[in-house]
C-alpha cells in the first residue's frame, strides 16, 4: 500500500512537472523526437490542444505513429515559425473566431514555406496538418495545392500529380460533352 | 480520440502499403479533396479538375454547383435582334484567367441572354411554332449547360420575353422586365425632337400573373446605359447625364400602364471629372445605387462614385414623385462595400458577396468594362477600339486594368454573370433514367432535397404532352410543385418527364394511382395513321410473296420440263 501511494505521488509530481514545462516532445514514425512550443501547439492544432488539455502527452515522446519524420519536422518547423512571427491582426482573429472568421491569404513566409517543399513532403505534410487539425496548417497547404492546378488542363494536372486516368473511353467523351467549352485545346 | 486514431492509422497503413514511388494524390481524404477543389474560383479549372480521375471527381457535391465562382463577362451580340438567320458564336471571358470560351449550348442560337441581378444569367431557348407565334415554348436555360432552369415561379417564362430585347430579372426573382429601347419609328408629333427615343417595357409585378406594359418617349437619349424596376416604377438612366424615373398608374387597358414621368439629371459631375458610363446595382437591402465610372479629364485616371436613389412622394400627391440621389460614401456604406464586390455590366450589375472568394476577388471594389481611348470622340476611324476590364478599389480610390480585351472585344456593354457548371457524378448509362435534375436559378435552395424526395418520374409520354398538360394530368392528385418535360435540343420531347408534387399526401396518391406505368393514351390521329401503316405493310408482304410464288413456280417449271 505504501508503496503504491508513493507511486502515485511521484505520477503526480510527474504530471505537475510536465505541465510547467513550455515544450512538448513528439515522436515520429521512425523514432525521431522533436520539440515544440507548448503554446504553439496548442494553438495549432486542435488534436495536439486535447492531448496537452487531456494529460495524454507522454514525456519522452508523444508517439505520433502516423506520421513519418520528414513530415512531422516540417509541422514542428511550421510551429515554431509560426510562434516566433508576428502574428498579424487577422490571424489574431482567425484564431478567435475560428468557424466563422474568413479564410486570410497565406502570408509571405508560409507561402515560402510550402514553395520550397517538393510533391512528396506537401502530400505527406497536408495529411499531417489533416490528422493533427492543424486548421492554418491545412488553408496553407491546401492553398498552395489548388495554386498548382490553376491554368492547367486535366492532363497536365494528371502529369504533375502523377494520377492515373481511370475514366473508360466512353466516360471520358461523357465528360468532355457535359461541359465542352472547358476542354478546347486551343 | 483513440477510435480516430485507429481509423487514421488504418487508412495510412493502407496508403503506405499501397504506396509506389509518387504520394497517391488520387487517394487524398475526401475532405481535402473537397477543399482543394472549392479554392478553385474558376469555373474552368473547378470543372477540369472534377475531370482528373474518378476519386476526384466523387468528392463533387451538389450543393458546390450552386456556389458561386468567378465571374464570366459575356460579349454583347453584335447582330441586329430582328435578323433572325444570322447566328453567331456567343463568347464568354474569365479575365481572372485571361481564357475565352465558346458556349456550345446557346452558339447556334441568337443572343436571347437573361440578366439577373442575383448574378446569374439565363438564356431563353425558344422551341416549336416555326414561322407562326402559335406553340412556342420559351425555357430559361443554363447557358454553360444548356439544361432548362428552375425558376422560382414558372410563370415567369413566357412568350413576352421574346418581343423586347433586353431581359432581366430581379430581386430574386420577383420582377421581371424586359425592355427596349429604339429609335426606329419616330412618331410624327416628335419631329422637333430627333433624339427622343422610345422606351417599352413589359414587367411582371411579384404576386401578379399578368404581364404589364408601359411605353414612353425618352429626350435626350443617344445610349441607353442602365435600366432598374424599384419600387413599382422604372428607373433608367439614359446617355450621361439624364435619369427617367416611370410610374406606372391607373388601371392598365388592354395590358397597358398609363405613365408618369419624372425627368431627373443624374449627380453632378465633380470638377475635372467627366462620367464615361453609369449602372444600377440592386443592393441586397432593397436600395438602389447608381454606380458612375468617372474619368479625370486631365490625367484620363478612372474612378467610380455611388449614389443611392430616393424617391418619395411629395405631398401626399401620388403623381408627384421627388427623385434625389444622395451621394453615399459614408462608413455605413463602405462597411457594405467592404465584404462586398460589384460588377458593373450591361443590362444588369450585381454585388456579389467577398468572402467566398478567398481573397482572389476582394471586398470593397468594382470591376467594368471601359472602351479604351478617353472619349472616343477624336478617335480615328481606322483605328478599331479596344476595351479593357478595370478594377476600382474603393478603400484607396484607385483603378487598376485587369486586362485589355483581346481583339473582337470592341463594345464594353458587356455583361457580367456567375458560371453554374453542374458536374455529374454519374455517368450517362449508369443512370436509371437519362433525366438531370435541373439547375438553380435564382439561388434558392432551401426545400430543394425535399423537393427531390416529391419528385416522380413519368415515363412513356405521348410527343403531344407539354408541361401544362403534364402538371394538369397530376393535378388531380393533389397540388404540383413543377411538372417539365423533357424536352431534346430541337425541342421535341423526349418521351418523359419529371413531376414534383408539392406535398406527400399528394406524392402518394399519384404514386398509388398511377404506378407503374404514367401514360397519356395515344392519339386518335396516330391510331389511324398506325392502321394505314399497317395495312401498307400487309399488302406489301403479299405483293412480294406472290411475285416470288410466280416466280418460283417459272423457276419450277424453268428446271423441270
Amino acid at each position: 500500500m505504501e508503496v503504491d501511494k508513493g507511486k502515485g505521488e511521484a505520477e503526480e509530481t510527474r504530471k505537475v512537472a510536465e505541465a510547467d514545462r513550455d515544450t512538448v516532445t513528439l515522436k515520429s514514425s521512425d523514432g525521431k523526437l522533436f520539440e515544440v512550443s507548448k503554446e504553439a501547439a496548442a494553438r495549432l492544432s486542435t488534436v495536439l490542444a486535447g492531448m496537452i488539455a487531456g494529460g495524454s502527452i507522454d514525456d519522452n515522446g508523444t508517439d505520433l505513429k502516423q506520421i513519418g519524420s520528414e513530415a512531422l519536422e516540417n509541422v514542428v518547423d511550421y510551429c515554431n515559425k509560426h510562434a516566433n512571427s508576428i502574428p498579424s491582426a487577422a490571424l489574431i482573429s482567425s484564431s478567435i473566431s475560428f468557424n466563422t472568421a474568413p479564410f486570410k491569404e497565406p502570408e509571405e513566409w508560409e507561402r515560402k514555406f510550402v514553395d520550397r517543399l517538393s510533391h512528396d513532403a506537401l502530400f505527406d505534410l497536408v495529411e499531417a496538418a489533416n490528422f493533427l487539425g492543424m486548421e492554418r496548417l491545412l488553408d496553407v497547404t491546401c492553398h498552395k495545392i489548388s495554386e498548382m492546378m490553376k491554368g492547367k488542363s486535366p492532363d497536365q494536372i494528371r502529369e504533375v500529380f502523377n494520377i492515373k486516368n481511370d475514366y473508360t473511353k466512353e466516360e471520358l467523351e461523357e465528360i468532355r460533352q457535359e461541359l465542352a467549352w472547358a476542354f478546347y485545346d486551343d | 480520440m483513440d477510435s480516430i486514431l485507429c481509423r487514421v492509422r488504418a487508412a495510412l497503413q493502407f496508403r503506405r502499403a499501397a504506396a509506389s514511388s509518387s504520394p497517391p494524390w488520387a487517394d487524398l481524404p475526401a475532405e481535402l479533396l473537397g477543399d482543394i477543389a472549392g479554392r478553385l474560383h474558376a469555373t474552368a479549372d473547378y470543372v477540369r479538375f472534377h475531370a482528373v480521375c474518378r476519386s476526384w471527381r466523387a468528392v463533387h457535391v451538389e450543393e458546390e454547383d450552386h456556389k458561386p465562382r468567378l465571374p464570366w463577362l459575356l460579349a454583347p451580340s453584335s447582330s441586329t435582334f430582328d435578323d433572325d438567320q444570322q447566328l453567331e458564336e456567343q463568347r464568354c471571358r474569365c479575365v481572372f484567367s485571361k481564357e475565352t470560351y465558346r458556349m456550345p449550348g446557346i452558339c447556334d442560337v441568337r443572343d436571347r441572354r437573361v440578366a439577373c441581378t442575383s448574378g446569374a444569367a439565363g438564356w431563353l431557348e425558344v422551341t416549336g411554332g416555326g414561322q407562326h407565334s402559335k406553340g412556342v415554348v420559351v425555357r430559361l436555360v443554363n447557358p454553360l449547360t444548356g439544361k432548362q432552369e428552375q425558376v422560382p415561379d414558372e410563370r415567369i417564362i413566357s412568350t413576352e420575353w421574346l418581343g423586347r430585347r433586353h431581359r432581366i430579372i430581379s430581386g430574386a426573382g420577383a420582377v421581371v422586365l424586359v425592355y427596349e429601347l429604339d429609335d426606329l419609328n419616330p412618331p410624327p408629333d416628335y419631329d422637333e425632337y430627333p433624339r427622343h427615343r422610345r422606351f417599352r417595357a413589359s414587367f411582371l409585378r411579384p404576386g401578379c400573373k399578368r404581364w404589364l406594359s408601359v411605353s414612353s418617349y425618352l429626350r435626350y437619349t443617344d445610349r441607353c446605359c442602365a435600366v432598374a424596376y424599384y419600387r413599382d416604377s422604372f428607373v433608367v438612366c439614359v446617355g450621361l447625364v439624364h435619369c427617367h424615373v416611370l410610374k406606372p398608374y391607373g388601371a392598365p387597358t388592354s395590358g397597358v400602364h398609363g405613365t408618369r414621368e419624372v425627368r431627373a439629371a443624374l449627380p453632378g459631375q465633380p470638377a475635372g471629372k467627366v462620367r464615361r458610363s453609369s449602372y444600377l446595382v440592386e443592393r441586397d437591402g432593397g436600395g438602389l445605387l447608381l454606380a458612375s465610372v468617372l474619368q479625370d479629364t486631365s490625367t484620363g485616371g478612372l474612378s467610380v462614385s455611388l449614389h443611392e436613389l430616393r424617391l418619395e412622394n411629395n405631398g401626399g400627391q401620388d403623381h408627384e414623385l421627388a427623385v434625389e440621389w444622395v451621394r453615399r460614401d459614408d462608413a455605413d456604406m463602405m462597411r457594405w462595400l467592404g465584404d462586398h464586390v460589384l460588377f458593373l455590366g450591361f443590362p444588369a450589375s450585381f454585388a456579389a458577396k467577398a468572402a467566398p472568394y478567398n481573397g482572389e476577388v476582394s471586398g470593397g471594389t468594382a470591376y467594368f468594362v471601359i472602351e479604351s481611348g478617353g472619349q472616343g470622340r477624336r478617335r480615328p476611324l481606322s483605328v478599331a477600339k479596344t476595351c479593357s476590364v478595370y478594377r476600382y478599389s474603393f478603400l484607396n480610390n484607385e483603378a487598376t486594368l485587369v486586362e485589355t480585351l483581346p481583339p473582337g472585344w470592341h463594345d464594353a456593354r458587356c455583361l457580367w454573370f456567375l458560371p453554374r457548371p453542374q458536374i455529374q457524378t454519374r455517368f450517362e448509362h449508369q443512370k436509371e433514367g437519362s433525366g438531370e435534375p435541373p439547375g438553380n436559378f435564382a439561388g434558392e435552395s432551401d426545400g430543394a432535397r425535399q423537393q427531390m424526395q416529391l419528385r416522380i418520374y413519368a415515363g412513356d409520354l405521348s410527343p403531344k404532352v407539354d408541361n401544362a398538360r403534364l402538371r394538369e394530368m397530376f393535378s388531380v392528385y393533389g397540388k404540383v410543385a413543377t411538372a417539365r418535360v423533357a424536352y431534346d435540343k430541337r425541342g421535341r420531347s423526349r418521351g418523359f418527364g419529371f413531376v414534383t408534387m408539392a406535398t406527400q399526401d399528394g406524392f402518394d396518391k399519384a404514386m398509388a394511382a398511377l404506378n407503374p406505368v404514367v401514360k397519356e393514351e395515344p392519339d386518335d390521329s396516330f391510331d389511324f395513321i398506325d392502321v394505314c401503316l399497317g395495312l401498307l405493310v400487309l399488302f406489301l408482304i403479299f405483293a412480294v410473296l406472290f411475285y416470288i410464288f410466280k416466280c418460283g413456280n417459272l423457276l419450277f417449271l424453268a428446271l423441270f420440263s
